[in-house]
């Protein structure tokens, strides 16, 4: 039930509120961590690097590193797990064709070397003549057991009963007569071995991506693939259904397994299920209690320790950089409530843990005998203004809000200064591609989303007059309760709207799958309600804007309240899957350049800002670097040559 | 009625009760908004309408409630209690596994409160008004008063934090049976037991004063019966009556509290798992916990019916 209350009366937190709303002055907090320049200048958050200098001549083997993750691992099997936790898990077991470093620059990794054979100019129509046609159930289910590789871009399955689709076998089908978007060529490194033994070859690739078919990652996986083929003992080709920039790092996207739990039952890959993980990662899985504990060992075979890190080409670390993980073993404990997990490193049961409480962060911070690490991660949250009911079609409205939006004060006083500002809607980890000239865009779109009331001002007593409204707008603002931050974040947003004495403001809050269940609901945006929501992207700039403002995510995730623009559609697609755009980079940047001009001037979304990964250690951890997104902080931090990042324990 | 007549239909009665309970349930759990397939797809933009039902019919999800009720009745009458969709385990098996957890914790509890609740009782009793009496009422008032969460959170910081005895986190990898996991069940056991001594002593503090004030014992100490035989036989054994009952009682109480006190002290129990299950909207999970509980509390009520006429011979089972 939602929990409610008016902010144009009593019943919020008006002390802290006013703390914020307050300060004249607003005062900046952004950038603070990862270096970002710009922001620097007026920083006042917290000091933190995003990794600890070391001299690897002094590097120490052999030690238990102890952490504590905040959620049961749901499972070991990577195509039937989309939780956090559980791909941090698998990440030290299993491995991919391809690696990355913290900016998202891609380096092969079980694959030797990767090229581009081949682009070609089509679009998903190409595949017509190898679609079949399969019955829709209620609600548009596909009533196939196989699994959809593309589906004809004309069928809906929600207004029609049958449409056209592509399974694996019509794939390879289109794949022998020439017909793909493109074709990457990966060469395995010969001599890889799995835990159990087996060596690493192109069936144990076909055979992975195989299942992942009907997994419960295969939208993510399928949504650019379409096919893998063994070329001989060690090359393997993966085909994109149409030309894709971002195929380099989506079309090997898949963990390799041993032959044997490539052919397992979905789900299987688990201890609970009788079946140890098998990778060719650094770390051999040993033991899990569910609920409690996981522990590895470092693998002795790890093919980069028996090849020698100098034997991969592109590494370029330092001498003394060690040719494996140096932490012997990972105890991981699994302690869901972060003041337990705060609690157990101070009396140090743990060596490290991530996902603290922002004021926990500053007293660890403050503390000598631990170190806080962060880096400016894809996570991001936003309000979004339900353009579908008057007046908030009126783009000057929507402005006038975004105006509103105390984004510095936000991160000041409700986030501590744990995150930055989004001045504009890409973070630092997704400008390579996302935008031409990231300072420029900065300058040209923080005027935008400045606090500004005596623009907003301006523009609601124009919208008032143009469209004959009535002020106070009564409006409600909603959250999920369950996250503290967020609830503030949207009460300080609604204050700052009633203060202007334009809008009469409520904020609702709702337990989380209460809330979900709520902005999922295709009626949601019939309800004029403004909903704030977290999200975290990747390195493709895509997901900072596609997501909320997709036609396609109305009524899933994450355009909440149903916004539909053929243009800004259009410029998406035009981004990510045209020829021009995999061939030409600076012009993906220009084209996403266009598309933030577009949001920032149609207003639909307001993004708040920017969120701080975060990793707190005690002072035994030495040379911990981190990643940006969670699934990677431990794997990266023990041992990443793409970065000359390794870690190590300085206890007896 | 016999005895064994009594417990017979007793037993029998347990059928209608899990029933309603698990009727009632599953309607709450599915009125409430969300299920794990919803989670799974809430932040993935990749996932079309067209998937997520593809997914929900995969799990089941997508049929009406009565539906999806008479299907999971269907499968729990031949003893299959379904999976957990996010890890496809087998809910029974999680259950099995957790249940030892939470019984170790909640007998710890019992017990500590037994163990301190009754002598201190009938020393209040004894010396009734005296300042010992006095302070037993002020703690057994705190002890009520006391949220379980909080009075687990200052054991963590005063215990853990500040003393160093014993971890933060619950030792994970020490079997249940060994010896030293009593040293570590002290904290929640206090925790989770505290409440239900508080309860017990006022009750036993009360039952012995009304005791002592009664014929039969003015008459037992005319008699010259020494003070220590006249209070631990005599008016001991009719007080029990009613603290047996409230025990009975207070087990539901011990059950419900695990679940605030696994979760603050990272107690693997089933409490845990409940609040888990809810979290994640695994419903075959949450019904079978439920029901579990349900026997348990039945037969917990059951045990102090009958303790109560083995005390009381005069009542009879009807």
């Amino acid at each position: 039930m939602a929990e409610g209350h008016n902010l144009s009366g009593r019943g919020v937190d008006r002390r802290r509120l006013l703390r914020g709303l307050g300060v004249a002055g607003i005062t900046g907090v952004a950038g603070c961590l990862g270096g970002n320049g710009d922001d620097d200048e007026d920083s006042s958050g917290p000091e933190v690097s995003d990794r600890e200098e070391v001299d690897f001549a002094n590097l120490r083997e052999g030690g238990t590193l102890r952490g504590a993750v905040g959620a049961n691992v749901a499972s070991f099997d990577p195509p039937y797990s989309t939780d956090t936790t559980s791909t941090q898990a698998q990440n030290f077991i299993f491995e991919q064709l391809i690696t990355s470093d913290r900016k998202g620059n891609y380096y092969p990794w079980l694959a030797e070397s990767y090229e581009l054979v081949e682009t070609q100019d089509i679009d998903r129509t190409a595949y017509a003549d190898y679609m079949t046609s399969v019955a829709t159930g209620e609600e548009g289910a596909l009533e196939t057991d196989e699994q959809v590789i593309l589906q004809h871009p004309e069928d809906d399955p929600l207004e029609s009963d049958e449409v056209r689709v592509i399974t694996p076998e019509q794939a390879a089908a289109a794949v022998d007569d020439g017909t793909f978007g493109m074709q990457y060529r990966y060469r395995l490194r010969q001599g890889v071995q799995f835990h159990n033994g087996e060596e690493l070859t192109a069936e144990n690739v076909v055979a992975s991506v195989a299942r992942y078919e009907n997994s419960d990652v295969s939208a993510q996986t399928f949504d650019s693939l379409l096919h893998a083929r063994a070329v001989d003992e060690y090359t393997v080709d993966l085909f994109a259904q149409v030309p894709d920039a971002e195929a380099e790092g989506q079309l090997p996207g898949v963990y390799i397994f041993t032959t044997e739990q490539a052919g397992l039952e979905d789900g299987a890959i688990d201890p609970r299920q009788g079946n140890e993980p098998i990778g060719t990662g650094p770390y051999v899985f040993e033991d899990f209690s569910d609920e409690q504990y996981y522990e590895l060992s470092k693998f002795e075979d790890y093919w980069v320790e028996a090849m020698g890190v100098d034997s991969i080409d592109w590494f370029d670390g330092p001498e003394e950089f060690p040719d494996g993980p140096l932490v012997d073993a990972v105890e991981m404990e699994i302690v869901p409530d972060a003041a337990n997990r705060a609690a157990a490193l101070r009396n140090d049961e743990i060596d490290i843990t991530t996902g603290l409480a922002t004021d926990t962060l500053d007293e660890f911070n403050a503390d000598d005998g631990f170190t806080v690490t962060g880096i400016e991660t894809g996570g991001y949250e936003y309000i979004q203004y339900p353009v579908g009911i008057e007046p908030w079609g009126d783009q000057r409205l929507r402005t006038a809000v975004n105006h509103l939006v105390p984004r510095e004060n936000i991160v000041q006083n409700v986030l501590n200064g744990w995150a930055r500002p989004a001045w504009t809607p890409i973070p630092e980890l997704a400008e390579e591609s996302g935008t031409t000239d990231p300072e420029a865009l900065a300058e040209e779109l923080r005027p935008y989303n400045e606090y500004d009331p005596e623009r907003a001002g301006e523009l609601l007593d124009e919208v008032g007059e143009d469209l004959g409204l009535e002020y106070p707008l009564e409006v409600t603002l909603e959250t999920n309760a369950d996250n503290p931050d967020r609830v503030q974040m949207v009460e300080l947003i609604a204050e700052s709207m009633a203060q202007t004495e334009y809008f009469e403001t409520s904020v609702e809050t709702y337990e989380w799958n209460a809330y979900i269940a709520r902005v999922l609901d295709p009626e949601y945006p019939d309800g004029g309600i403004i909903p704030c929501i977290g999200l975290s992207g990747t390195f493709n700039p895509e997901s900072f804007c596609d997501a909320l403002h997709g036609s396609a995510n109305i009524g899933q995730c994450c355009n909440l309240t149903g916004i539909s623009d053929p243009e800004f559609d259009r410029l998406v697609d035009a981004a990510r899957f045209d020829i021009a755009v995999v061939e030409d980079e600076r012009l993906r940047a220009e084209r996403y350049d266009e598309i933030w001009r577009l949001l920032a001037d149609r207003r639909y979304s307001s993004l708040t800002h920017f969120d701080l990964m975060t990793a707190v250690s005690n002072t035994d951890v030495i040379g911990f670097g981190i990643y940006p997104f969670d699934e990677g902080i431990y794997s990266f931090g023990l041992y990443s040559p793409a970065e000359s990042q390794a870690m190590w324990l300085d206890r007896e | 009625m016999s005895l064994r007549r009594f417990v017979l239909n007793r037993v029998l009665s347990i059928v209608p009760i899990l029933f309603g309970v698990s009727v009632i349930t599953f309607g709450l759990v599915h009125l409430t908004p969300g299920d794990p397939i919803s989670q799974m797809v809430a932040l993935n933009p990749e996932v079309t309408a067209s998937q997520e039902a593809q997914l929900r019919a995969r799990y089941g999800l997508d049929g009406p409630v009565w539906q999806q009720y008479l299907t999971w009745m269907g499968n729990v009458l031949t003893g299959d209690f379904g999976t957990v969709i996010r890890t496809n385990r087998e809910v029974s098996a999680i259950v099995l596994a957790r249940l030892p957890e939470t019984i170790a914790l909640g007998l710890f509890g019992w017990v500590f409160a037994l163990v301190i609740a009754i002598p201190t009782g009938i020393y209040a009793a004894v010396n009734k008004d005296a300042f010992g009496d006095t302070l037993s009422r002020f703690i057994a008032l705190s002890g009520i008063s006391i949220p379980n969460f909080w009075l687990g959170l200052m054991l963590i910081l005063v215990g853990a934090l500040w003393l160093g005895w014993w971890p933060v986190l619950a030792p994970s990898r020490l079997p249940l049976y060994h010896p030293e996991m009593l040293w570590y069940l002290i904290l929640p056991g206090l925790t989770i037991g505290t409440a239900a001594a508080a309860s017990i002593m006022r009750v036993m503090r009360t039952s012995m004063t009304e005791e002592m004030n009664k014929e039969y014992v003015t008459a037992a100490r005319a008699k010259g019966l020494p003070e220590r035989q006249v209070v631990l036989k005599h008016v001991l054994r009719n007080s029990l009556i009613s603290v047996v009952t409230l025990a009975a009682t207070l087990t539901a109480g011990i059950v419900a509290g695990s679940v605030v006190v696994e979760v603050v002290f990272n107690w693997p129990g089933l409490g845990r798992e409940f609040v888990q299950a809810i979290t994640t909207r695994e419903v075959n999970l949450i019904m079978a916990i439920t029901l579990f509980t349900g026997v348990f509390i039945i037969l917990a009520n059951l045990l102090a019916d009958v303790l109560y006429a083995v005390l009381d011979p005069r009542i009879r089972y009807d």
